[in-house]
């Protein structure tokens, strides 16, 4: 019996393994197809060898591949593919992490005000025409408006007794709140501006279009620290769930770890903001989806969301840019895909409840 | 029953703790001894679960000092308070869809190394105390999908396998039907038996008076009465704290003190000022 149980447990664990293999590998093709497809075809073996001279610096491999090939697929598709699919990862995770936090399953990266704050930081560089900082001041502004945010949020939401824990009711009352008057703050900005309208409302609609490798550069550093603190404390996320009261008592720093989780997750979703503008659904669907998969223990959950949600947007971002006749707004088709996705789930879900 | 040897657990001095202005704990001072079963009595809104969370360390004290071991609680890192002190807390839900064994285990963290996998001498402590709560038989249901009683006793499982030498129990038998209530308290009692210091908030007196060794009542904030069960359950103590009239007589069934309860007769302007604030 005790050797069952055993065998099912090591089974267990390996299942974890797979379904990283597994995802990581899908990954990895996806990256390679979407980089195959385009204006200009690209064959995949071309591709495959073009990434390989370029990761190990065998240059001579490119002797037989045309030389556009390489410009292509290294200049103007893999920024794109590789932002896309971090953005995806990092949004999947910090989405995570929000509603392990907030203990609501409704919860994505935007609850706290990232992304009014980013949009109103993005607007405001549009509209001043801001060029201090090249073509950096706007993902610079969106950045500092949705880190500015942030701190407004967290200090409207602390409470004054010495337990100094966020109340999630709170946070996302304050969220709520600070989203509000600078979604008006926005609007008001989009009636001012003129002919610049059209500017702001393209820039809030999200795009990888034209993605650089200074922007892969910056999701990168942003995701990749962030998913590791939010590893490092997924076991604590674990605890959290069971209250603070719990938590605290299982040597869980109650203070400390929500917070530095909010504030990870947060510059997560601020860094993929400032990059690609505000992409919804991503933070909100894919945990939800894996949850369902991989079950909710974050250790697990926050690596095979990162995959999944790197997969998600990169297919999401492929279909716009190559397979559909004109490119959509990328934010706007992962509302409409997910969207109704996610009222289906939604309601199969109420289906079956009403049967048991 | 033979106690333990008296060895001091926890030393309370002097506590103080208030809400912004609104004072909970006033000046409250508790020796609690190693292998002792304490129950504490007072109406609802007198600071019981404040207090309990001012000895786990979730709250900190205005002023006065908590011991544990004879070190300052403010001196244990959070880490090393979790191999002392688990606390079982009442009315408990939980979003996640996690297995009632995953919820257990989670008792186990204090021990394994971040990154690890349980040891089979983990595996073998959730198996332990899943069996004697009672819950094995749901070990692999979701805890979203339990009822308030079973979700009370994974609870408990998860508290014991923490293997603390202080157990704090906040009503934690107040979902529980009556077989499953006695059967959780003589679970902790045994623990009791082996040297464990339990501390739980009751609201059913009488089964205070069945399990505890002590008798601790709190009341507006201040310790009212303590002591040995037999000494500290009188009708007057009973009167002062909860503004009740009652007759306290010894139960051969139990080999314990029971009590009954009436409203007094004349409850006008003593029982205004009896009101929790």
């Amino acid at each position: 019996m005790k050797k069952q149980i055993n065998h099912i447990l090591g089974r267990f664990r390996q299942a974890i393994v797979w379904q990283l293999a597994f995802l990581l590998l899908l990954l990895l093709a996806g990256i390679v197809i979407a980089a195959t497809m385009g204006y200009i075809k690209v064959p995949i073996w071309d591709v495959v060898v073009i990434m390989a001279a370029k990761l190990s610096g065998q240059m001579q491999w490119l002797s037989g591949i045309k030389e556009l090939f390489a410009v292509v697929v290294c200049d103007v598709r893999l920024p794109r593919i590789l932002t896309s699919a971090i953005v995806g990862g990092g949004l999947a995770v910090s989405g995570v992490v929000f509603q392990g936090i907030l203990l609501n399953p409704l919860a994505d990266p935007y609850t706290l005000g990232v992304s009014a704050g980013a949009a109103f930081g993005a607007a405001l560089a549009i509209l001043l025409n801001l060029s201090l900082m090249g073509t950096y001041s706007i993902p610079v502004f969106a950045f500092l408006g949705a880190v500015a945010t942030l701190g407004v949020v967290l200090y409207l939401a602390a409470t004054g007794n010495s337990t100094g824990s966020f109340g999630s009711t709170n946070l996302i009352l304050a969220g709520i709140i600070v989203a509000a008057i600078l979604s008006a703050a926005i609007s008001l900005l989009k009636y001012i501006a003129d002919e610049q309208v059209a500017v702001i409302i393209f820039w809030l609609m999200g795009s990888f279009g034209s993605r650089t490798w200074a922007d892969v550069a910056v999701v990168s550093v942003f995701s990749g620290v962030g998913l590791g603190i939010c590893l490092y404390f997924a076991r604590d996320l674990n605890l959290l769930a069971l209250g603070q009261r719990s938590a605290a008592t299982l040597g869980v720093d109650t203070r400390k770890v929500p917070l530095i989780l909010l504030v990870s997750a947060s510059l997560i979703a601020a860094a993929a903001v400032a990059v690609s503008g505000i992409i919804g659904f991503v933070g909100l669907l894919v945990p939800h989806m894996m949850r369902g998969v991989c079950g909710p223990d974050n250790r697990r959950l926050i690596p095979v969301s990162f995959l999944a949600g790197a997969i998600l947007l990169l297919v999401a971002d492929t279909i716009t840019r190559a397979v559909l006749p004109t490119e959509i707004p990328i934010g706007v088709l992962t509302a409409l895909i997910g969207g109704p996705f996610f009222c289906y789930v939604f309601r199969k879900r109420q289906m079956l409840r009403g049967e048991s | 029953m033979t106690a333990a040897p008296n060895i001091k657990k926890i030393d309370v001095k002097n506590l103080h703790f208030a809400y912004g202005d609104n004072p909970v704990i006033k000046n409250v001072s508790l020796e609690l001894f190693k292998g002792r079963f304490y129950g504490i009595i007072g109406p609802n809104g007198c600071g019981k679960s404040t207090l309990l969370d001012l000895l786990v360390g979730n709250l900190k004290p205005a002023a006065g000092q908590i011991r544990i071991n004879g070190k300052s609680l403010n001196s244990y890192p959070r880490s090393k308070l979790a191999r002392e002190i688990a606390l079982v807390p009442q009315n408990f839900y939980i979003r996640f869809p996690f297995s009632a064994r995953e919820i257990v285990t989670m008792g186990r963290y204090p021990y394994m190394p971040r990154f690890g996998a349980p040891s089979a001498h983990d595996k073998q402590k959730v198996t332990d105390a899943m069996e004697v709560t009672d819950t094995k038989r749901f070990s692999d249901r979701l805890i979203t999908e339990l009822s308030g009683g079973e979700r009370q006793r994974v609870i408990l499982a998860r508290a014991l396998v923490q293997d603390t030498p202080i157990l704090m129990l906040d009503e934690a038998t107040s979902n529980l039907d009556i077989k499953h209530t006695l059967s959780l308290l003589s679970v902790v009692s045994d623990l009791v038996k082996t040297g464990t210091l339990v501390m739980a908030v009751f609201q059913d007196i009488n089964l205070a008076a069945a399990f505890c060794d002590d008798l601790i009542f709190v009341r507006k904030g201040q310790v009212a009465a303590q002591g040995p069960t037999a000494k500290a359950l009188d009708a007057k103590t009973i009167r002062k704290v909860f503004n009740v009239d009652s007759k306290i007589f010894f139960e051969p069934y139990l080999d314990r003190q029971q009590i009954v309860f009436k409203l007094p007769n004349s409850m006008n302007s003593e029982f205004e000022s009896q009101e929790p604030e």
